[in-house]
Formats: structure tokens, C-alpha cells, sequence
């Protein structure tokens, strides 16, 4: 099995997709479509739930990359569990 | 007894350009995620390869796609409320407008916003009055085609990828802290998954088998755990040449005997790594 990664390119990458994924839940918090008579709170709760799936999806693959950098970094003479597990991480 | 018509106005759509800001700074926001997604779908193997990059590639590909789709229905929500905003807003110059103009002819205006006329006994209606109630009615019927558009496009444009269909907000709608995690399990409705088609995504290496209609299946099953982990041994780097440490290599490709750790995706075929004129092998046996 091979692996080719560049730990600092990657925790940047994980990092970024962090900062996406709060920019993305920050905006999403819409509270109003426009005057009462024209509101759909079924609607906008539906925008408001999609946006933060979205969100938490970019972010965890976020945390999941930056950890995959870290357990490669502190591979030496030995491969650890978590990082067997990490290369069986199920993006989201 | 006497005819009368409506100039009540619809209410003032001023807040919807506030609206329609906040849901271009979604899309906005979207887009720049949609970018980033797209290049970490297209991250270079030296930055990142195996079995691993290449599902990782594959999940930022159909992340890529939903954000924008999340931003090509963000700002079309937010066109559509400027438009409906802007329509009423002419439909509230023409109704003041004729309000105006019955005044001015003698007519009476009720506290309901009605213009009234008395008719004298055996007369039609005048034909100042039936002009004016002519363009009041088309003013409404303008608001009432403004406020179905709008209804119309928040049905289109807040059911795609990712939104529930049915089943109501489980807790308050306020600030993004009180969102629950992302546990549900009905990722994508099938008829969502029609409306928006994904490119084709390869089914990636390690993911259990995703039905046809959930490109991201399951959610809450647990990571798939190698079958013999249990008796994993610690692998040695005696054999090959000095394996180096990943602190000081900028490109460190490795290479794991699959018979050292066979697990479950083992068996699948890998491309061989494009070398990296910095990249230093070692092999851990």
C-alpha cells in the first residue's frame, strides 16, 4: 500500500475547509425571508437545515484531513491503529 | 348600498432587499466552498495519494457540486425576493396613485381603504370610477402574480441536495450553535436526487456499498474496522532502507506491505505514484 501525502499541504487544506465550512454556517443563519405575508418557515428552515448539512460536512472532512496529517506526521518505525483507521476514513 | 373597490396596500416589501442581501452572502459563501471543493477534488497525488486521496478526492468532488447548487439556489432566492420586492413596490405607487385620483374626483375613501361611489338611482357607474377601479384591479392582480412567482421559486429553490422534505424543525431556528450535528440519515430523497444530478461519482475504495440514491449512504455506521487489527504488529522499518521522518520530508511517499496490514480493501488495484522530484521512499515491512 502506498502513500503519498504532503502533511503540511494537507493541514492547510483542513484548515481552509474549516474556515469554509464556519463561513458557510455563519451566513446560513437566515432568519427572515422577506414581510410576514410572504414567509415560509417550512421553507426556510429546509434552506437553513440544508446549508448547515452542508457545513458540517465540509468541516469534518476538514478535521478528518488535518488529523490524517497529524498520524502521518508522527509515523517513525511504526504504523499506528489510528491511522490504519484514518486511511479507512469514510469522506463525507 | 353603492360600488366600491380596494386600494388597501400590500405590505411594504422594504425588508426583502435585506433579505435578499443575506441570502447572496449564503451563496457567497457557498461559492467560495465550492471552489475550494473543486481544487481538492483535483488535489495533485504528490500533495496527496492512495486509496485514502482518492476517496477524499471523490467526497470534495459531490461536496463541490451541493455547494454550488447551494449557491445557484441561494441566489436565485435572492433575485426572486428582489423581484417580488420591486413589484410590489410598483403595485403600492399605482394603488396610492389611484387613491390620489379618487380623492381628487370626490370620491369617498373609507377607514378600510375603500373607494366608494354612491350611484344616483337608475344610473350606471361612472366612467371616472370604473377607470380607476379598472387599475386598482390590475394592481392587485400584479401583486397577487408577485407574491405566486415568489412562492413558486421558494418551492423550487429550497428542496434540493441535502434539505429535509417533510419533517419539521426539531428544535428552534436561531443562530448556527443550536443547529443539531449532522446525523440524519436521509441525506438525499430520491426525487432530490433527480432534480440535481451529481457528475458520477467512482465508488470510493473504502466506503461500504451506497444505495443508488444516497451518493453519501449511511450515515451513521461506524467507520469500517480492518478485520485483523487486533493482532496488528508493530511494522518495523528494519528491513528497507532508513525510513525518514515525515517532520523534515516535504514529499514522503510510503509503502506498506499489504500482507503486513491486509485489510479489507487490500485486494483493490493502486495506481502507481507519480514520483516527486523531492520525494523520498521507505518501506515498512
Amino acid at each position: 500500500m502506498t502513500f503519498n501525502l504532503d502533511p503540511v499541504a494537507l493541514t492547510r487544506a483542513g484548515r481552509t475547509a474549516e474556515d469554509r465550512a464556519a463561513d458557510l454556517r455563519d451566513a446560513g443563519a437566515v432568519t427572515t425571508f422577506g414581510p410576514t405575508e410572504v414567509d415560509d418557515a417550512a421553507a426556510l428552515e429546509r434552506l437553513q437545515r440544508r446549508v448547515h448539512r452542508l457545513a458540517s460536512r465540509i468541516g469534518s472532512n476538514g478535521r478528518s484531513l488535518q488529523a490524517f496529517a497529524r498520524e502521518a506526521e508522527a509515523i517513525d518505525d511504526r504504523v499506528s491503529l489510528t491511522f490504519v483507521i484514518l486511511s479507512g476514513t469514510q469522506w463525507r | 348600498m353603492g360600488w366600491y373597490f380596494s386600494v388597501a396596500l400590500p405590505d411594504d416589501p422594504a425588508p426583502c432587499h435585506d433579505a435578499a442581501e443575506t441570502l447572496r452572502s449564503v451563496a457567497r459563501a457557498a461559492r467560495r466552498a465550492a471552489d475550494f471543493l473543486d481544487g481538492q477534488g483535483a488535489l495533485p497525488r504528490e500533495d496527496f495519494g492512495g486509496l485514502a486521496a482518492r476517496s477524499y478526492r471523490d467526497a470534495s468532488a459531490t461536496l463541490g457540486a451541493d455547494s454550488r447548487g447551494v449557491a445557484d439556489d441561494t441566489g436565485g432566492l435572492a433575485v426572486a425576493l428582489d423581484d417580488y420586492a420591486a413589484r410590489i413596490a410598483a403595485v403600492r405607487r399605482t394603488l396610492a396613485g389611484v387613491r390620489d385620483d379618487a380623492m381628487a374626483q370626490g370620491f369617498t375613501i373609507t377607514p378600510e381603504e375603500r373607494v366608494e361611489s354612491v350611484p344616483v338611482a337608475g344610473t350606471t357607474v361612472n366612467l371616472p370610477f370604473q377607470r380607476l377601479e379598472a387599475t386598482a384591479t390590475r394592481a392587485h392582480a400584479e401583486a397577487e402574480a408577485a407574491r405566486s412567482d415568489w412562492w413558486q421559486a421558494v418551492q423550487d429553490l429550497t428542496t434540493g441536495p441535502l434539505a429535509p422534505t417533510s419533517d419539521p424543525f426539531p428544535y428552534p431556528t436561531a443562530g448556527p450553535a443550536e443547529m443539531p450535528s449532522d446525523t440524519d440519515t436521509r441525506d438525499r430523497e430520491p426525487a432530490d436526487a433527480q432534480r440535481e444530478p451529481h457528475p458520477p461519482v467512482t465508488a470510493a475504495p473504502f466506503a461500504p456499498i451506497e444505495p443508488a440514491s444516497s451518493p453519501y449512504g449511511p450515515k451513521q455506521e461506524p467507520v469500517p474496522e480492518p478485520e485483523p487489527v487486533a493482532p496488528l504488529e508493530p511494522v518495523h522499518a528494519d528491513a528497507g532502507p532508513a525510513g525518514p521522518t515525515l517532520h523534515s520530508a516535504t514529499y514522503v511517499p510510503y509503502v506498506l506491505h499489504s500482507a503486513a496490514l491486509p485489510l479489507p480493501w487490500a485486494h483493490l488495484p493502486e495506481p502507481p505514484p507519480t514520483p516527486s522530484p523531492t520525494a523520498v521512499e521507505g518501506v515498512l515491512t
